[in-house]
């Protein structure tokens, strides 16, 4: 009875990791797929034994790697310079050796090639430490790190290591900073991202319901964003700071279409913990939403401030890119105003708030008047958010729409002059509304259960 | 992609791996057997690197250079030709574009600086500014250094310099080794 269950249970995440790959081939539809995982019931599948093998497998790896470099960084006085360097080539080749023999014997283990992946990738890490160590070779952290990434890479795509990709994205977010200074002023970051984008792209259509996929998603989500930030607003002059506004809406929006556009080849379109790309990206769009209903965040209050700023290349850079991660998203919003989906059309068209706004501030000099349109901004995307959720029954939505609204409102009330009574009003009212509309959500879909 | 090919390409990863490392081991271990040394006087302080370990930092007097940088060199790595002064301390004598066809040299970045009103000179970024040590040796190594610099006691670290790649050996103070130096105190 159990082998018999265990005999479905595969057969089932078979079907679960061949899904996307019949989406992508046009052998099924988006909405096929997805009747197919509700049937069956796909989502809720226990992941093998041999996930629990590759957890501790790389865990294990993790703290060996680990360990080994803490180690090695104590800097053994006692050793020469010979037992030094047979060390360093000692720990290289014994991790070669075990992820060489996991390809060899074991290449579709998870289990084996994660964590000998990632124990190489520590190795790795080890080995050139210790060089750098014995010899003194000098160089900030960015050019160390620089050379254990490019030296690790190729490995993600030989043992397929997920976990690996990880480490490198984590790794890479050094760059940009302490290369700063250096002949590639940190844009090494983006060769680094470059390199394991592919497979990013990769895994993320084929093996999306994986868990591993998943942490190298949410990684990459959340990684990303920060080392883009890094790199194209925290320049040596400074000046780029003042495009956060449009780079990360831009940014955001652009993280919102990938997962969307994910979803189209079967993947889930509501944000949640298994959409990383569309819940970073709707929480960051939904927080620039919000932030921009302030005065404070806008950059230029006057045209001879933009134009000095818009002279240094570094804000030139920052906003061609500005404007090149938000055409997708602007075309896109495009294209769902026609099909009249307010809610999506609002959250990506939002690059195009920030860079109208910007230069309408600087232009005219008006706060007041960006500030209103931030605020008619949020407000109608709380709105369309809501009523979106509304009419697909999802609370999820509802809530994201009403979870705007509410912060839109309190941040008005708080801002505005009123005495302490009348906040406090407003916010038991947004808080009755908020409990409110779930309670009557949550009865009115019970009901069309019972009489559909 | 076959397994023979995974394999294949696995083996030539190992092998740029290997080299990578195998040539930086090597091209260092030549330079330390047969380049030249040169004592370069310093003032050491004690970071840390979360990957390395811990190491002295140097700052050395050798950075600033009593000669103006040429226009055409600047913003760019130049040439600084070595010597030795009168006390046996290094000197850079020249800065010059191209690799002097004799003599010891280092490829350095270098920017324009004054050492007084009208003195101009050029501030260089010596290409050996860490030292690392044993965690426990460190710390001490930079109070002991601290200590003793009030009283002149000289530091200075051993370079060795060999077709243009320098190699730092040892850092000394008050004539010894400075791990030796630091045990001593202890």
């Amino acid at each position: 009875m159990a082998e018999e269950h265990g005999k479905r249970e595969r057969h089932l995440r078979w079907l679960r990791d061949e899904l996307p790959e019949l989406v992508e081939r046009e052998v099924l539809d988006g909405a096929a797929a997805q009747r197919i995982r509700a049937h069956y019931a796909l989502g809720t599948l226990r992941e093998p034994r041999n996930v629990a093998l590759l957890i501790f497998g790389a865990l294990g790896a993790l703290l060996v790697g680990a360990g080994l470099i803490l180690i090695i960084a104590h800097n053994w006085d006692q050793l020469g310079r010979p037992v030094r360097a047979a060390i360093s080539i000692g720990l290289l080749v014994a991790a070669q050796g075990l992820a060489g023999f996991a390809l060899w014997r074991h290449p579709r283990s998870a289990a084996w090639t994660e964590s000998s992946a990632l124990f190489l990738t520590l190795c790795t890490g080890a080995s050139v430490a210790l060089i750098s160590q014995t010899y003194n070779i000098q160089g900030e952290l960015g050019d160390f790190m620089l050379t254990w990434t490019a030296l690790v890479v190729p490995a993600v795509y030989l043992l397929r290591a997920r976990v690996s990709a990880l480490v490198c994205l984590v790794l890479a977010l050094f760059l940009p900073e302490t290369r700063q200074r250096e002949s590639d002023f940190g844009f090494s970051y983006l060769l680094v991202i470059g390199a394991l984008a592919p497979y990013l792209a990769l895994v993320v259509r084929r093996q999306a319901g994986q868990a591993r996929t998943l942490l190298l998603s949410w990684g990459a989500a959340l990684t990303i964003p920060i080392g883009l930030s890094m790199l194209l607003l925290s320049g040596p002059a400074g000046d780029a700071e003042d495009l956060a506004l449009p780079f990360f809406s831009a940014l955001f929006a652009a993280s919102y279409l990938f997962g969307q556009r994910l979803a189209e080849s079967g993947a889930t379109r509501v944000p949640g913990f298994t959409t990383p790309f569309t819940s970073v990206g709707l929480l960051g769009a939904l927080g620039f939403a919000l932030v921009m209903t302030f005065d404070d965040p806008w950059p230029w209050r006057t045209t001879f401030s933009m134009a000095r700023d818009l002279r240094e290349l570094e804000v030139q850079v920052a906003l061609g890119c500005s404007v090149l991660l938000a055409a997708q998203p602007l075309r896109a919003a495009l294209a769902h105003l026609r099909a009249r989906r307010f809610d999506q059309a609002l959250l990506l068209g939002l690059p195009l708030l920030a860079l109208v706004g910007a230069p309408l501030l600087a232009l005219t000099g008006a706060e007041l008047l960006v500030m209103l349109l931030g605020n008619a901004y949020a407000l109608a995307l709380g709105v369309a958010l809501m009523l979106a959720g509304l009419s697909a029954r999802s609370l999820r939505q509802t809530n994201i729409g009403l979870a705007t609204l509410s912060v839109l409102f309190i941040a008005r009330f708080l801002d505005a002059e009123l005495s302490m009574i009348a906040r406090g009003v407003a916010m038991v009212a947004v808080g009755i509304a908020f409990v409110g509309v779930n309670v009557w959500l949550v009865r009115r879909t019970r009901r069309e259960e019972v009489h559909p | 992609m076959s397994p023979r090919i995974s394999l294949g390409l696995f083996g030539l990863l190992c092998a740029v791996q290997l080299f990578v490392a195998g040539s930086s081991i090597a091209r260092h271990e030549l330079a330390l057997r047969r380049g030249t040394p040169y004592r370069f006087e310093t003032a050491p302080v004690d970071p840390l690197d979360l990957f390395r370990g811990r190491y002295v930092q140097l700052r050395f007097e050798a950075e600033v250079v009593p000669l103006p940088l040429p226009d055409a060199l600047r913003g760019e790595h130049v040439y600084a030709v070595l010597s030795e002064d009168a006390r046996g301390f290094a000197r850079i004598t020249k800065l010059q574009a191209e690799p002097p066809t004799r003599g010891d040299y280092l490829h350095v970045r270098a920017v324009p600086s004054f050492r007084g009103p009208g003195e101009p000179a050029t501030l260089l970024t010596l290409p050996f500014d860490r030292f690392y040590m044993e965690e426990s040796l460190a710390p001490d190594a930079e109070r002991l250094y601290r200590e003793r610099a009030r009283g002149a006691a000289p530091a200075y670290a051993i370079v060795r310099v060999h077709e243009g790649l320098p190699v730092l050996e040892d850092l000394h103070v008050d004539g010894k080794p400075i791990a030796d130096f630091v045990r001593a105190a202890r």
